[in-house]
Parts: C-alpha cells; structure tokens; sequence
C-alpha cells in the first residue's frame, strides 16, 4: 500500500505530530503510515484523508488495486 | 450551575492521572523486592533483587515521563496501532506462556529445585513478562 500522506503534509506544513494531534494518534503511528507499514482502520484512514483535506481513495493506493478492477 | 468542561482536556487530565498511578505501581512493586532483599540471607539474592526493583523502576519511570510528556503536549500515548500491537503481544503470549509453564513443570520435577510453589510462580510470571516485552518489541516494529 502506497500513500501521498508525506506529499500532503509537507503542502500544508504540517509536522508529523501536528497531523498526530490533528487525528488523535500517536505520532509513531503517522510515521508507521508514511512508510505504508501500518494498515490503518477506515476511521482512521477517513481522518488522515479530511485532515489532509482529500479523500481516502486520492489518499491511499493499493499495488493490486488493478487485480480488482474488471476488465472493461 | 458547574461548567463541563472540555473533553480533550479531560482526556489529558486522564492520560496525566494514569501515569502518575503507573509510576505508584512502580514504586511499590519495586518496594516489595527491596523488602524481599532486605529479609533475605542469600547476599547475592539481595542484590538481584535490589537490581530487578531498580530496573523496574527505571523502565516504568521512563515509561510514565514520556505518557506525561505526551499528555502535556496534546498527544495522545493510546491510539488503534498501540491497542493492535499490545493486543497481537498479548495473544501470543498466551500461548507460549502454557508452554513456559509445562516446562517450567517438568524442570521443577528433574532438573531446578524451587523452594516452594510460590518460587516456581514467580519464574513463570516473571518469564511470561520478558517474553510479553519480547513480543511487544517484536510487534512495535513490524507491519501490522
């Protein structure tokens, strides 16, 4: 899984542990989500996304994702 | 009429409360070694004891600081990774401490001998939390 959070963080100048504060998390944990090593829950994920003023589909990226997609 | 007041202030308020209480525990966990190494004949036993209750109470001490800090500075020190981490250390474990304990059975019969049960207890309890540790450690550092 790949995100933009970094990106977007830096956009609105935002340190790691004012988005932490932003969503009610520990800043490890933003750190762990900027590596893509943490699978965040939906709530979260819809947190990070409204914090970073996007959504969660523009947010996060999955490598399989066209796995899913039916062929047209 | 008495005002409410704000819930992240609350929280924080919580979060400072807890780590102060975490610190109390500590403190008196540690105290009970130092009373066991005091009435103890065993000089190198004594020492030990007063080595594990520093060791607790410097972890502990450091622990409940950064949960202080973290709470001073709008930070909450308990989010969903820290529940999915201790919860994944927790279970396993659970498992491995049945094993610790079956072990710890069969050496008390062939190979260690305790003083009493509450001896053997203390191994197994004691045990179980280095690997408990092991497995947050282990837990806190991968993806989950």
């Amino acid at each position: 899984m790949r995100n933009r959070i970094k990106e977007l963080r830096a956009r609105y100048d935002l340190t790691q542990e004012d988005l932490a504060r932003m969503v009610g998390v520990r800043r490890e944990t933003i750190v762990f989500l900027e590596k893509g090593k943490y699978n965040p829950s939906l709530k979260l994920a819809h947190d990070v996304a409204v914090a970073l003023r996007t959504t969660i589909d523009k947010l996060f990226t999955f490598d399989d994702e066209r796995a899913f997609t039916k062929q047209r | 009429m008495s005002e409410k007041k704000p819930s992240k202030e609350r929280e924080i308020k919580g979060a400072k409360a807890k780590a102060v209480f975490m610190l109390f525990l500590a403190a008196i966990i540690a105290l009970t070694f130092v009373v066991y190494a005091v009435f103890e004949d065993d000089l190198m036993h004594s020492i030990g004891l007063i080595a594990i209750a520093f060791i607790l109470l410097v972890m502990f001490g450091v622990f409940a600081l950064r949960r202080y800090r973290d709470a001073q500075r709008g930070l909450v020190f308990e989010d969903e990774r820290s529940r999915r981490v201790m919860e994944r250390a927790a279970s396993r474990t659970f498992y491995v401490s049945i094993y610790v304990l079956l072990l710890v059975g069969w050496l008390s019969e062939n190979a260690i001998d305790f003083r009493d049960i509450s001896q053997a207890t203390s191994v197994v309890i004691g045990i179980t939390a280095l690997i408990f540790f092991a497995f947050w450690l282990y837990f806190n550092r991968k993806e989950i």
